[in-house]
């Protein structure tokens, strides 16, 4: 089981290029809000809680597909399905990795994107906490989205179309829960929700994974 | 530097007035920190480059008359 | 004319010339940036509205001024590499490509630090920090692109074009950011003194933008001189030079 776990860690260190890239990407979508909307403080406070939100699962989004992609194209899926290893295992170890070289460095970042929205300084832990809390169910979420879509041609730009709406509730929780400064309320949904998540998508994603070897 | 003679241009009373620039201290030095660090640091990276990548050719070039 | 590039052109020559100018570069960058930052910091009036921090002018202002000038240096490089497939073209891009990012951020992280005491903020999307941080990016992106292709003149031929690209999109990216802040904000921010800057002001300012640029060259020497030599590792002269038997 811990093999499976350095596995995963070794794939995903291989590919530090790609948690570059993402935080590239969240900077570009950091500059793009300003631009289109307006740089004026009074605008951007409004606005950016729920930018921070936005970047985070975009950013999430777009490194999805490289959790499932390249096991699919080396032919190392098929070796997973027939393992002794239970898949929901591979793919738990898949979420934990895609969270550490993605997630986590979003939720650390954080106080910085708060910073350049002009977010007042009284929510910037709340939306750390709460990005820390959600972060995870996200990452779940988007190996589920490319788990699915292994291995489909069209599959890239499906992808966020399926995942997004189960992304919602994580995502108006979390915001509602920086806004709202740590309620309890919420915090305890938020909780909830990831507990389940960590439960259900595991033994999901399997079952995807299992068809997208027979592909 | 010639300071002792110019001693009577530099802007600060004292050393702690230097230290402080006004309260705006902290910021300052950290700006010139950074920068220096940079500098600094970029070129002795390039340094250490260039160091492992003699070392590197020199191993080659022994395994290479070892082996002929 | 031919003849200085032809000296300049083959990376054995280049490895030569530069080694020796590069301990008279490195020592007149060190003093030119030493004499220009102590002069700054020690002798340079404090401003009238800003005080003391207005001192960090003179690290920011030569990063920024380094880092957009580098990008047009590098995207020539870029140029010369992609027509005359010159390997050494293909050198100075490729090593000058992180130089620039990393000047850029500098410039990034001091223009932060200055807005604090300045504005209050470590961040404002004013026209300035904002036209920085997309050079950042475009920077970010030559680099990452050239990483892609081998360290030839073919493999960084995607590189030079997205750098090339860049390079004609600066003054329409800057025009555009400029045109729009000046919709925005009708009282524009500027991080330096007042333009009209005394001499007491822009002499150790120009000490330090001169010093800056020294070093970025003696830098980028530097670096070139690692990667003629790693690439070239197979031939002879390498061998020579590094004084292997």
């Amino acid at each position: 089981m811990r093999d499976v776990l350095m596995r995963e860690w070794w794939v995903a260190s291989r590919s530090l290029g790609r948690l570059g890239q993402t935080l590239l990407f969240m900077v570009l979508v950091l500059v793009l809000f300003p631009l289109a909307i307006s740089p004026e403080r009074a605008v951007l406070e409004q606005v950016g809680v729920g930018a921070v939100w936005i970047m985070s699962l975009l950013a999430m989004l777009s490194a999805a597909e490289h959790s499932i992609g390249p096991d699919l194209k080396s032919g190392a899926l098929d070796q997973m399905v027939l393992s002794e290893i239970p898949l929901w295992w591979q793919a738990l170890a898949k979420a934990l990795m895609h969270w550490l070289t993605v997630g986590l460095p979003i939720v650390l970042l954080s106080p910085i994107m708060c910073l350049m929205f002009a977010v007042e300084e009284r929510y910037w832990f709340w939306i750390t906490a709460a990005l820390f809390l959600t972060t995870p169910i996200l990452s779940l979420l988007c190996v589920l989205g490319a788990s699915l879509t292994a291995g489909l041609n069209a599959g890239s730009a499906l992808m966020p179309v399926l995942v997004a709406p189960l992304m919602l509730p994580p995502l108006i929780f979390g915001t509602q829960w920086a806004y709202q400064m740590g309620e309890p309320f919420y915090g305890y949904v938020l909780a909830a929700l990831l507990s389940l998540t960590s439960v259900v998508v595991p033994w999901v994603v399997s079952l995807a994974l299992r068809v997208a070897a027979s592909r | 530097m010639g300071e002792g003679g110019v001693a009577h241009l530099v802007k600060f009373e004292s050393w702690g007035e230097f230290i402080a620039m006004g309260g705006h201290g902290p910021y300052v030095f950290a700006a010139y920190g950074l920068v220096i660090l940079g500098l600094v640091g970029m070129v002795l990276i390039a340094r250490a480059n260039m160091n492992a990548a003699r070392e590197t050719i020199r191993q080659r070039a022994l395994i290479d008359e070892v082996s002929s | 004319m031919w003849r200085f590039f032809h000296q300049w052109g083959s990376p054995k020559s280049f490895f030569e010339l530069s080694g020796r100018c590069l301990p008279w570069i490195g020592g007149l960058a060190l003093l030119t940036l030493f004499s220009g930052l102590l002069w700054g910091l020690l002798y340079a009036p404090a401003d009238y509205q800003q005080g003391h921090s207005v001192r960090i002018m003179y690290v920011h202002v030569p990063a920024a001024i380094v880092a957009q000038s580098s990008y047009v240096l590098m995207a020539s490089c870029a140029l010369i590499s992609l027509i005359w497939k010159m390997k050494l073209a293909d050198v100075a891009f490729t090593t000058l490509a992180p130089i620039g990012g990393m000047v850029t951020a500098l410039a990034l992280l001091t223009g932060a630090i200055w807005g604090k005491p300045t504005w209050g903020t470590y961040w404002v999307w004013d026209a300035r920090l904002t036209s920085t941080l997309i050079l950042f990016l475009l920077y970010a992106g030559v680099i990452s692109l050239r990483q892609f292709g081998s360290p030839t003149p073919q493999g960084g031929r995607a590189a030079a074009l997205l750098a090339i690209i860049g390079v004609i999109n600066l003054p329409i990216i800057k025009y555009s950011v400029d045109w729009w802040f000046t919709l925005h904000q009708p009282a524009s921010f500027t991080l330096t003194a007042r333009p009209s800057m005394p001499f007491e002001m822009w002499a150790p300012l120009l000490v330090c933008v001169v010093g800056t640029y020294l070093w970025m060259i003696w830098l980028w020497l530097l670096r070139m001189r690692v990667e003629v030599i790693k690439r070239e590792s197979r031939s002879l002269w390498v061998k020579e030079a590094l004084l292997i038997s």
